[in-house]
């Protein structure tokens, strides 16, 4: 352990970064080869690949304060093998889509928040996680780059904006989840590992959604839960099914 | 137009000097319609085979190992991008064209790729058996390709497949290192796609075979099948699995595999786009383009 | 939609070089796509992506006479041949001033 000061709140508050990050890189490794043109495949597909590698960093951070070393096993032991009810993602990126416009959307909105969500740590006291912060910040700008490089045009025409909107209703009752606290979450503010608590992006992420999408934003959206995102999306055991189908097939194995 | 040529003999005389043609070279229509074809059909196999891959790698046991799956996936899906692009220049066919031909059912693609990718065994055995097979024939194309834009992004999907190599050797041997479950899970796939990997190199060259003369090929089908049978067949012995070749003999003189007779009914049934998985998979990857096509109607729109 | 020329400058001494094209919306989105489908093992430092239509092309016949133009080429033979008079003319005693 490096960082003996560290509270045990900082395992859940690293934990609820990671899995978000886990299961978002998930999704979108379902669109490679199916997004609506090549181009695109390649653009999503690297987005992807950058979620999950932040995943890995950050199930990394947990192993370090655990004094465990992050091999394989160690990784994928904390992104496969946790009980349902252990994990701290958010809904918005445990939820199954096969509609690219919902995908597309989730994509800007998550990206948005995990901009801002990198803002809160990059100075943290908890060193590991700033210099990952650093590195992650600039991937971030990329990503959201895209979005709004597709969103521009997209949003131009009528019959896309239209979908766009209907996506933009399914996603964003998904935004107070992620905005909700993880148990740890007050530990890592109280000790400078975040500067603030996520919800306090809420209104910036507000005022993001309605820049982008000329729409008011119903409050609710932006108002976080308080489930201390111990609740799971319906489709998550589902979703670990899949992921799982071949680390069951032998659990012995090394692949 | 940059050159010209009078004849068919001054055209293959300049081929024959190591001339390289350019995509706005006024090249025989025969020349020009042998190598889109043959393009073409490159770029549809890259993309079907990134499309049989993508099955599995929501599935991909291990979240390190999920990216470079997917890192090489995403290759193959850019392999048929640049083909396409190269294609496209042409002049035959548009790209939303060759897109389309293909989800009707009315393209050619490599027979493997009719195949479908039935077990995680399958997804290793493809990346390790197939993908060296498409590599050998590419850098047969390479060494000494006329036609200049194809040869040139070549170049780079060579490059990249030679990640994917490596990355497939190093699966098949931690499978071949691994549990007994592993390994049966493997065999089973290696009885399944080492036949129609041998057969991707396709029946033998005919002696006139254009793509020869005209330096798009510049080796025979048969040669490069019996390299690759002399590569692989030792190799999954020295791992100790089976090579499902009930015929397979070893010349003590001349130190060389024998694989024995090859059926070839199954690569023509694919050929005929009547290969086991065929009908499904060009439904599924044309339910896809539909359902995708008002993200590209939006895009044409001018802004 | 538009067909873009993609362009890749590697790090260090060397200059940008054509690595492919690929079809755009407009040019935010060529540059974004870009990014992936060339340069995504970092495969250049820079990129530059260019609407095909921008671009003024000078073919082979129209640069290919200056493919003929030795006196722009001196190759040393000249200067070779002059040497070995020189030196022969001096005698195998004397160095070569």
């Amino acid at each position: 352990m490096t960082e003996t000061t560290a509270p045990i709140g900082m395992v859940e508050y690293l934990l609820a970064f990671a899995d978000d990050e886990h299961l978002m890189g998930q999704q979108h490794t379902e669109w490679i080869g199916v997004a609506p043109f090549l181009e695109e495949d390649l653009a999503f597909s690297s987005i992807g690949q950058d979620e999950l590698g932040h995943a890995v960093q950050l199930y990394e951070l947990v192993l370090e304060l655990d004094g465990t070393e992050a091999t394989d096993e160690a990784i994928d032991g904390l992104a496969y093998r946790r009980p349902a009810a252990h994990y701290r993602s958010s809904t918005l990126a445990e939820y199954v889509t096969t509609d690219w416009a919902e995908a597309l959307v989730r994509h800007w909105l998550y990206d948005t928040v995990e901009e801002l969500r990198w803002q809160l740590v990059v100075d943290s006291a908890h060193q590991p996680l700033a210099d990952v912060a650093a590195r992650a910040r600039r991937e971030e700008s990329f990503h959201r780059r895209h979005a709004d490089a597709l969103l521009d045009p997209l949003l131009r025409s009528t019959d896309s904006r239209s979908r766009l909107l209907t996506a933009l209703d399914s996603v964003g009752p998904h935004l107070p989840s992620l905005l909700d606290a993880p148990s740890g979450e007050r530990g890592a503010v109280t000790i400078g590992a975040a500067s603030a608590p996520l919800a306090s992006v809420g209104p910036e992420v507000a005022t993001a959604i309605e820049t982008r999408f000329d729409r008011a934003v119903p409050e609710p959206w932006t108002t976080p839960a308080t489930a201390g995102r111990t609740q799971r999306d319906p489709g998550f055991g589902a979703l670990m099914a899949r992921m799982l189908e071949v680390l069951d097939f032998d659990p012995d194995a090394t692949w | 137009m940059s050159r010209s040529w009078d004849t068919m003999d001054s055209f293959e005389a300049f081929l024959d000097a190591g001339g390289i043609v350019e995509v706005d070279d006024a090249m025989p229509d025969e020349y020009r319609k042998a190598v889109f074809a043959f393009i073409e059909m490159h770029a549809n196999s890259e993309l079907m085979g990134g499309l049989t891959e993508r099955d599995w790698i929501p599935k991909t046991p291990g979240l390190r190992h999920k990216m470079s799956v997917l890192a090489k996936t995403q290759d193959e899906i850019g392999h048929g991008h640049l083909l396409y692009m190269v294609a496209a220049d042409m002049g035959i066919k548009t790209r939303t064209r060759m897109l389309e031909d293909l989800f009707a059912g009315q393209s050619r693609f490599h027979n493997v790729f009719h195949y479908q990718a039935k077990t995680w065994g399958d997804q290793v055995a493809i990346a390790f058996l197939v993908d060296a097979a498409a590599l050998a024939s590419q850098q047969a194309v390479f060494k000494n390709c006329s036609y200049g834009p194809y040869r040139r992004i070549l170049k780079r999907i060579i490059a990249e497949e030679g990640f994917h190599m490596r990355l497939g050797e190093d699966r098949m041997m931690r499978i071949a290192q691994g549990t007994a479950k592993q390994r049966a899970l493997f065999q089973d796939a290696l009885d399944r796609w080492f036949w129609p990997a041998l057969q991707l190199f396709g029946p033998d060259s005919k002696p006139d075979d254009k793509l020869l003369r005209w330096h798009i090929k510049s080796e025979r089908n048969e040669v490069l099948r019996d390299r690759w049978v002399q590569k692989f067949v030792p190799l999954l012995h020295s791992y100790s699995f089976t090579v499902p070749a009930p015929d397979l003999s070893f010349d003590d003189d001349t130190g060389r595999w024998d694989v024995g007779p090859i059926d070839w009914e199954p690569l023509k049934a694919t050929l005929a786009q009547g290969g086991p998985d065929s009908a499904r998979r060009i439904a599924e990857a044309s339910d896809n383009w539909k359902r995708t096509a008002w993200v590209r109607d939006a895009l044409a729109a001018p802004a | 939609m538009a067909v873009y020329e993609v362009f890749l400058k590697p790090e260090g001494k060397d200059g940008y070089r054509h690595a492919g094209a690929i079809d755009a919306a407009d040019d935010e989105l060529a540059l974004v796509l870009a990014r992936e489908a060339y340069a995504r093992r970092a495969e250049g430092a820079r990129l530059w992506v260019v609407d095909r239509r921008h671009i003024v092309e000078g073919d082979a016949e129209f640069v290919g006479p200056n493919a003929d133009k030795p006196h722009r080429h001196h190759d040393g033979a000249a200067v070779a041949a002059r040497r070995k008079i020189q030196r022969e003319a001096a005698g195998p005693d004397e160095p070569a001033p």
